[in-house]
């Protein structure tokens, strides 16, 4: 694999982003899927999703959050606190979880003790929880308020035309992460889920002009491989953020090969395209708002469970594990309705709870998984109607 | 779960439980205290409640009638819906609907129940249900989704956007009982033309649900029947907290509970009214006397809870406050922002605009986006109208000596922020005390280990002492 890729996916930062930044580029960190990433890349700045990995301690994030909250948000604040985001321009706060909602107040307080963590540019982004017209239209009036507020900052202009090309350079991206999945899927995968999932997170860190070619000739790379992981028990991974390979590592290291996700980070990420037509506002905030796979998306829980099953078919899962970082109510509550319903249907599922980050309890989930995965019988299960 | 626990239906027994204690003052005061010596939990609830007998009476028999309607709906062709105290029920009353508060009636249980909620919380676990979510749900909804009470019809969520805890409970039970949901979403700001669109749109919504549920229209007078109430109710509250600045405070300990139990469980009915103006009387008698409202009539300290109060078996908060002749200046869950309101400024709270059926609406819609949490636990914590712009006003116009958070360990919102809070309202002089039991769990934190914290840190601070 492009060692681009393994180098964007395993650190905070990375060649590209250093040569960007030479170059005299911004770059807007984010927290979370809804953000549209095309009025960022419109403006001419690179958009980067934030991750707490590489952290070996929450001592700041602790600081400041309470005791009962999620360790991603915290990672976070600790890899701000430390000094690593500091190639940031500006960053987006969203509301994605009660957890992360509240890294804009307390990497704001931390400011006070870390002076010069916070960027320059701070924007806090109202993604409503339901997908109806007046949600919309609220959304793409949030949409707007991002867009002028990048403008006036920056002193940079947002047309119509940079729009289109940022909403097909997006789509573009889309569809050959798809093609991704479909390579993943396939009965004798030539990937590993690791690969698969650095594959993915490379592009939540470089800039999709640098992204998309590269993941175009890895994608022609992957059709001629010669190796592959057949044989092994193929397995979907669900649940909330995986956003380094450590656990998939884990997963594969008990003999199976992750042929699927919907996590956060991973496939669910690229469900979906922008029309590229006009009212252009109204079908980005469209697309970002009917995006209905994280459980934030209140009452799509029936959309989430016909996601999972179409991937159950399309991939021919022999089992799923679903996991959630500690404290993430959301995926916690959501995770037991799935494995309800799932091991109704007869298909091998484990619920398991995490801390985020480098395996803070690997040895614990090296043994659930591992007896879990003897529990799966390969090709038995009978698949689902998506 | 114990079979033992599903051989009487939950909410049949705490209908029992609450329709005998409202009739147990029908006899004498000694037959009374006899009674009450017999319930080891319910015996010191009771006695907080009949301090005042009027009040006392009111509340109970009005938390009677609440729990009574709710047993009875199915039989009385009602629907019920299931939702939650930050949700205002007045809606419901208006057409025709039983509202079913699944917090306060986990707080019920706690009250009523020797071991608390501790095993219904605990169903919800092997279900599926999250075991780190707000346990002020876990409760009661344990008791359903076991089929240990029956089924409500629909499920109304009114935290979408503020809590993620309690809005994934409804979603989660929702699903599991196989029930219709509708959740009201709440952008981050309060205030705006945008947000107040917002809000609009989203309460019609919802009334065009419930209309499908229930197969009624919304019948405009009896919407203007239950704004009727809540403008009296409304008046009654902003006196009662416009007394609670005077120093002492002629507020009993036990009234700002009571308040913000009625408007949650009858807001908007007869009841709920009369409830009120038994306290009120109460109170104006203390102001004509210059007496503290504390039971020993002398306020030695005034405590802002900034979050919830304790509802442990007992309600073993307020008579410690007594104990220690402090006044309690309200918690989180008293703030209706009604625009009269001491602590209300000019355009953040709601006028009842009975004019027509739009307006009327309209009101609805803006005293549900004001419900307590709903209002300043939706956006980031120093933003306008959120949190601590709520409590800086609270200690300007109450004068706490101390302020106090303490929730559940299911609520990651305030979890996200209470550290900054406490540090800002330290740096500006109030002492602010963390406390980390669950309010509704007495497992994860005994009351005499959080009381002995409280006193802790009121002896070492020198508040009250």
């Amino acid at each position: 694999m492009n060692p681009i890729f393994k180098e964007a996916a395993a650190h905070v930062d990375n060649q590209v982003i250093r040569d960007w930044k030479a170059r005299g580029k911004k770059v807007i960190g984010h927290t979370c899927s809804h953000v549209p990433e095309e009025i960022i890349t419109a403006a001419g700045m690179m958009p980067y999703r934030l991750r707490g990995i590489e952290s070996e301690t929450t001592s700041i994030g602790d600081t400041y959050f309470g005791p009962f909250i999620c360790s991603c948000p915290k990672a976070i604040l600790q890899k701000a606190g430390e000094g690593a985001y500091k190639f940031l321009d500006g960053a987006v706060m969203v509301q994605s979880c009660d957890s992360m909602r509240r890294l804009d107040e307390c990497w704001r307080a931390a400011n006070e003790d870390y002076p010069g963590i916070l960027p320059g540019f701070w924007h806090y982004l109202g993604v409503p929880h339901k997908a109806v017209d007046y949600s919309l239209k609220w959304f793409s009036q949030e949409i707007e308020l991002f867009k002028t507020h990048i403008e006036e900052h920056f002193g940079v202009e947002i047309t119509e035309e940079k729009l289109l090309e940022a909403v097909a350079l997006y789509n573009e991206t889309r569809d050959l992460l798809k093609e991704l999945d479909e390579i993943r899927a396939m009965e004798e995968t030539p990937l590993s889920g690791q690969e698969a999932m650095d594959i993915v997170l490379a592009g939540t860190a470089l800039p999709k002009q640098v992204y998309n070619p590269l993941l175009k000739e890895t994608l022609a790379e992957l059709k001629t491989r010669k190796t592959h992981h057949g044989g092994k028990k193929r397995i979907l991974l669900g649940g909330s953020v995986v956003d380094d390979p450590s656990l998939i590592s884990v997963i594969e290291g008990e003999g199976a090969v992750v042929v699927a996700d919907t996590v956060c980070f991973g496939s669910r990420s690229f469900e979906g395209l922008v029309p590229e037509d006009s009212p252009i506002m109204l079908t980005i905030a469209g697309r970002y708002l009917h995006h209905q796979f994280c459980p934030r998306m209140f009452g799509y829980y029936k959309d989430r469970m016909g996601l999972i099953l179409q991937k159950i078919k399309q991939a021919n899962v022999d089992g799923v594990i679903l996991q959630n970082i500690r404290f993430c109510d959301l995926h916690g509550s959501e995770n037991g309705l799935f494995e309800r319903e799932l091991e109704s249907m007869g298909i091998p599922v484990i619920r398991l709870e995490r801390e985020y980050g480098a395996m803070a309890d690997e040895g614990r989930l090296r043994m659930r998984i591992g007896a879990f995965l003897e529990s799966v019988s390969v090709g038995n299960i009978e698949k689902p109607a998506a | 779960m114990r079979q033992a626990l599903l051989e009487y239906d939950y909410d049949w027994a705490m209908q029992r439980v609450f329709d005998q204690g409202s009739r147990s003052l029908d006899g004498t005061r000694k037959e009374f205290e006899r009674a009450r010596s017999r319930f080891p939990t319910f015996g010191s609830v009771m006695k907080l409640f009949y301090e005042y007998e009027e009040v006392g009476r009111a509340m109970t028999g009005g938390s009677a009638k609440y729990i009574n309607n709710i047993v009875n709906a199915q039989k009385d062709g009602r629907k019920v819906a299931l939702t939650t105290f930050c949700m205002s029920p007045a809606l419901c009353y208006a057409m025709d609907v039983v509202p079913l508060l699944i917090e306060p009636i986990t707080a019920v249980g706690n009250l009523s129940r020797k071991f608390g909620m501790g095993e219904f919380m605990d169903y919800c676990l092997e279900v599926g249900f999250a075991e780190t979510a707000c346990s002020a749900q876990r409760g009661a909804m344990g008791a359903y989704l076991a089929g240990a009470a029956r089924k409500p019809d629909f499920v109304l969520c009114n935290m979408s956007g503020v809590c993620d805890t309690n809005t994934s409970a409804f979603a989660f039970a929702a699903e599991a009982l196989d029930l219709p949901l509708f959740q009201c979403n709440f952008p981050p700001q309060m205030r705006g033309e945008r947000a107040d669109e917002y809000h609009r749109n989203d309460y019609r919504a919802m009334i065009d649900f419930i209309s499908q549920q229930t197969g009624k229209p919304l019948d405009p007078a009896k919407l203007r029947d239950v704004l009727v109430e809540i403008q009296k109710q409304d008046e009654l509250i902003v006196e009662m907290q416009d007394y609670q600045r005077m120093i002492p405070s002629p507020i009993p300990t036990s009234f700002n509970l009571f308040m913000y139990l009625l408007r949650f469980l009858f807001g908007g009915t007869v009841d709920g009214t009369q409830a009120l103006e038994a306290m009120l009387k109460v109170i104006r008698q203390n102001v004509k006397e210059g007496r503290a409202g504390v039971r020993g009539g002398k306020e030695k300290a005034r405590a802002l809870f900034i979050y919830t109060d304790h509802y442990g078996g007992g309600l073993p908060l307020w008579n410690f406050l007594d104990s220690r002749g402090i006044t309690h200046l309200g918690c989180i869950a008293d703030r209706f922002y009604q625009q009269a309101a001491p602590y209300v400024k000019e355009g953040e709270g709601y006028v009842v605009d009975s004019t027509d059926l739009d307006s009327m609406i309209d009101t609805m819609a803006a005293l549900n986006s004001r419900m307590p949490m709903v209002k300043q636990i939706r956006g980031p914590y120093d933003a306008p109208d959120m949190w601590l712009e709520e409590i800086r006003t609270f200690r300007e116009l109450y004068a706490p000596d101390v302020a106090v958070y303490m929730g559940t360990p299911g609520c990651r919102n305030t979890w996200g922020m209470v550290k900054l809070v406490a540090r800002e309202l330290e740096k500006e002089g109030l002492p602010t005390l963390i406390i980390n039991a669950d309010v509704f769990d007495e497992r994860v934190e005994s009351w005499s280990m959080t009381q002995a914290r409280f006193e802790e840190f009121l002896d070492l601070r020198r508040i009250g002492v």
